[in-house]
């Protein structure tokens, strides 16, 4: 394999956008909210790409875009280069999904409680005829073995409320792994985890990563796990990227005032709490501002170093 | 660095108080199908005037259950098996429901993880503060929506809001509704059982910091309940680690910062991967939390242990113990060499 193919992207997001709409006005005109705007990422084999930001930064709406839950308003969705764009096609869209998967952050609400751990890896086996049937329990043990849950044929008989909360995480990812997919949307899939069991899984991505080649969508607000899994971090504000680049650059030397900001408000038990951290959304804009930076303002992505990008004022020359 | 001195000057003011709340060998037990579990296994813990205390442990460890049975909120089968709850003075343990209503919520608040959907959805704000105020206060409404707005204000929610429903707010904002609430009647304790986990870090960082101004312009104790202990370090003056129904370690934050004692406890501080410097492969803690119908003889975190012996690990629950100063207690039978 050349090196050229393993850099291209598997699935790739070009000027993606996004509205929703919220109420009329007064006139009857509709009044929209640009949740995802003018959003371009490319995930590649066997790499992490985090998308950070905190809760209305439009990060999960770019994930149900890309998974082709919900259609972009604008832009362009490409699997392997092929553009795949508001599918509705049912046979195309199941092949779709056969390539890229999501994860969901509630490992409690994505299980049906009344279906075996089993019967939740089964289905997608024979949906979308991964194996012959008479193969389908022997590769049901593999994924649970693949993902650590041993011993599998105990595992496989349990019901979800016989789980932990990382085990049911575990199982959500091994069903996700069950069509063999190139791509997988993980959407905070740890934050609802007790800490002492989020490194399983942060370990499980790293390895899966590796051995599977899968390009990796990681969604969090939590910089410091970011850090552990990811190759590569887009930071999003507002519906739109702000900072873009490998891990380390983006965290250590950071270039953008929300990215710095994100990064004051991680807890870091030497310090004490930080008093000079901002107050109050109505506080946002002028701790930004302090920073250095008005949201309001034109502003376009520009490298700033070898392939760490930022959002500056000024439109593009 | 103001935060860190504050915290000292708190510490020191506090610890020549009697306790505010004292837990004397509190026993829960949940009745079960398969007969009761001890979910909290003889707790021991005082707080003090003024005083923020953390509670950190894993999901299932006892400590919301200690929350609840301190406003006695417990739900059956869940019930109070032994010990006592000393607060000012006087035992809540089998106070009549008349006498408890008059401590809850005036005397100790309580704000849950879900405590932003505790509010009624088809309730304007302003409502709900006026039916707290009037159920516990014989004063006007009037009066009521006033100090309603101040309180929000407080909080940093503009008054306008008091018109809102809580579908118009975020949720950081519902939380923030419900700590107003808590601190409506000025209690003299908060219990806060994970108050940010539902929110991302800046709104958590937000909250966290209002209360902290709140609490030292107030002066409550708070009772921090959370499995984040990097957040617990930061904001508490003491720490307890609770380990499947039992305290097993108890100190100063900063002190259980740079010298965690309890196995368990060195292997919550490692579960966060740093944000600066050399990044390793982590491993956290392994296994899961014993099954508390069938808890594990000895020290119960012996089979997730890294130090554990057969003798006595695996046969004798270690008690709980001054380390080296009666302020540092440890429940191990190995306890870590400081480094």
């Amino acid at each position: 394999m050349s090196a050229v193919s393993i850099s291209r992207p598997v699935l790739e997001a070009r000027s993606l956008s996004r509205s929703f709409s919220i109420g009329t006005s007064f006139w009857g005109a509709r009044k929209a909210l640009r949740a995802v705007d003018d959003v371009n990422l490319s995930l590649r084999r066997g790499t992490v790409t985090a998308l950070v930001g905190e809760s209305g930064s439009g990060k999960s709406t770019v994930a149900r875009l890309l998974g082709q839950l919900y259609e972009p308003t604008e832009g362009r969705i490409l699997l392997e280069d092929e553009d795949m764009t508001g599918i509705r096609n049912r046979r195309l869209l199941l092949e779709y999904r056969s390539q890229v998967q999501l994860i969901f952050q509630d490992p409690f609400a994505s299980l049906n409680p009344v279906k075996s751990v089993g019967h939740h890896l089964a289905r997608p086996l024979r949906i979308h005829r991964v194996v012959p049937n008479d193969q389908v329990d022997a590769r049901v043990q593999q994924l649970l073995e693949t993902v650590g849950l041993v011993p599998a044929a105990a595992v496989a008989r349990k019901y979800p409320h016989e789980l932990s909360g990382g085990q049911r995480q575990r199982v959500a990812i091994a069903r996700a792994l069950a069509v063999q997919p190139k791509v997988v949307l993980a959407d905070e899939p740890i934050s609802m985890l007790d800490v002492s069991i989020r490194l399983g899984i942060l370990n499980l991505v790293r390895e899966l990563k590796e051995r599977e080649q899968i390009a990796f969508l990681y969604i969090t607000h939590d910089l410091a796990s970011a850090r552990y899994v990811a190759d590569e971090v887009h930071v999003m504000y507002r519906g739109r990227i702000v900072e873009h680049g490998p891990t380390e650059a983006v965290l250590q030397s950071p270039l953008h005032a929300y990215t710095k900001l994100l990064l004051t408000a991680v807890p870091q038990p030497d310090s004490g709490l930080n008093t000079t951290f901002w107050q109050g959304r109505t506080g946002e804009t002028a701790a930004l501002a302090a920073h250095g930076w008005d949201p309001d303002v034109p502003t376009s992505l520009v490298e700033e170093r070898p392939g760490h990008y930022v959002r500056r004022e000024g439109t593009p020359g | 660095m103001s935060a860190v001195l504050d915290r000292q000057r708190r510490r020191v003011a506090s610890s020549e108080r009697a306790p505010l709340l004292e837990l004397r060998d509190l026993v829960v037990e949940y009745g079960t199908e398969r007969g009761a579990v001890t979910a909290v296994n003889g707790v021991s813990l005082a707080i003090r005037p003024g005083e923020i205390v953390g509670l950190a442990g894993e999901s299932g460890c006892g400590k919301s259950t200690i929350a609840n049975t301190i406003l006695q909120v417990l739900r059956p089968p869940g019930r109070i098996a032994g010990g006592e709850i000393v607060f000012k003075g006087r035992n809540l343990v089998g106070l009549p429901p008349s006498e408890l209503r008059q401590i809850r919520w005036r005397h100790i608040a309580m704000v849950f993880q879900s405590a932003m959907s505790s509010l009624n959805p088809v309730t304007r704000i302003e409502d709900q503060f006026v039916d707290m105020f009037r159920a516990h206060q014989k004063i006007s409404k009037r009066f009521a929506t006033m100090k309603s707005a101040e309180l929000l204000e407080v909080v940093g929610i503009d008054r306008d809001r008091l018109r809102a429903y809580p579908h118009e707010l975020s949720g950081g904002m519902r939380q923030r509704v419900v700590i107003a609430m808590a601190m409506a009647l000025g209690p003299e304790l908060l219990l806060l059982d994970e108050p940010t986990t539902a929110l991302d870090v800046i709104v958590q960082r937000e909250i966290l910091q209002q209360l902290e101004e709140l609490q030292r312009e107030m002066g409550f104790a708070v009772l921090f309940i959370t499995h984040d202990l990097s957040l617990l370090v930061e904001f508490s003056d003491r720490i307890a680690i609770m380990y499947s129904g039992d305290i097993v370690e108890e100190a100063d934050a900063d002190e259980l910062f740079a010298r965690p004692a309890h196995p368990y406890t060195a292997g919550l501080m490692a579960s966060f991967p740093p944000l600066t410097g050399e990044l390793t492969t982590m491993t956290g803690i392994p296994g899961n939390p014993p099954d508390l119908h069938d808890p594990p003889t000895g020290c119960r975190f012996h089979p997730r242990c890294p130090a554990a012996r057969r003798q006595p690990c695996h046969l004798e629950m270690p008690a709980l113990r001054a380390l080296d100063s009666p302020k540092h207690q440890i429940a191990c039978h190995f306890p870590l060499e400081t480094p």
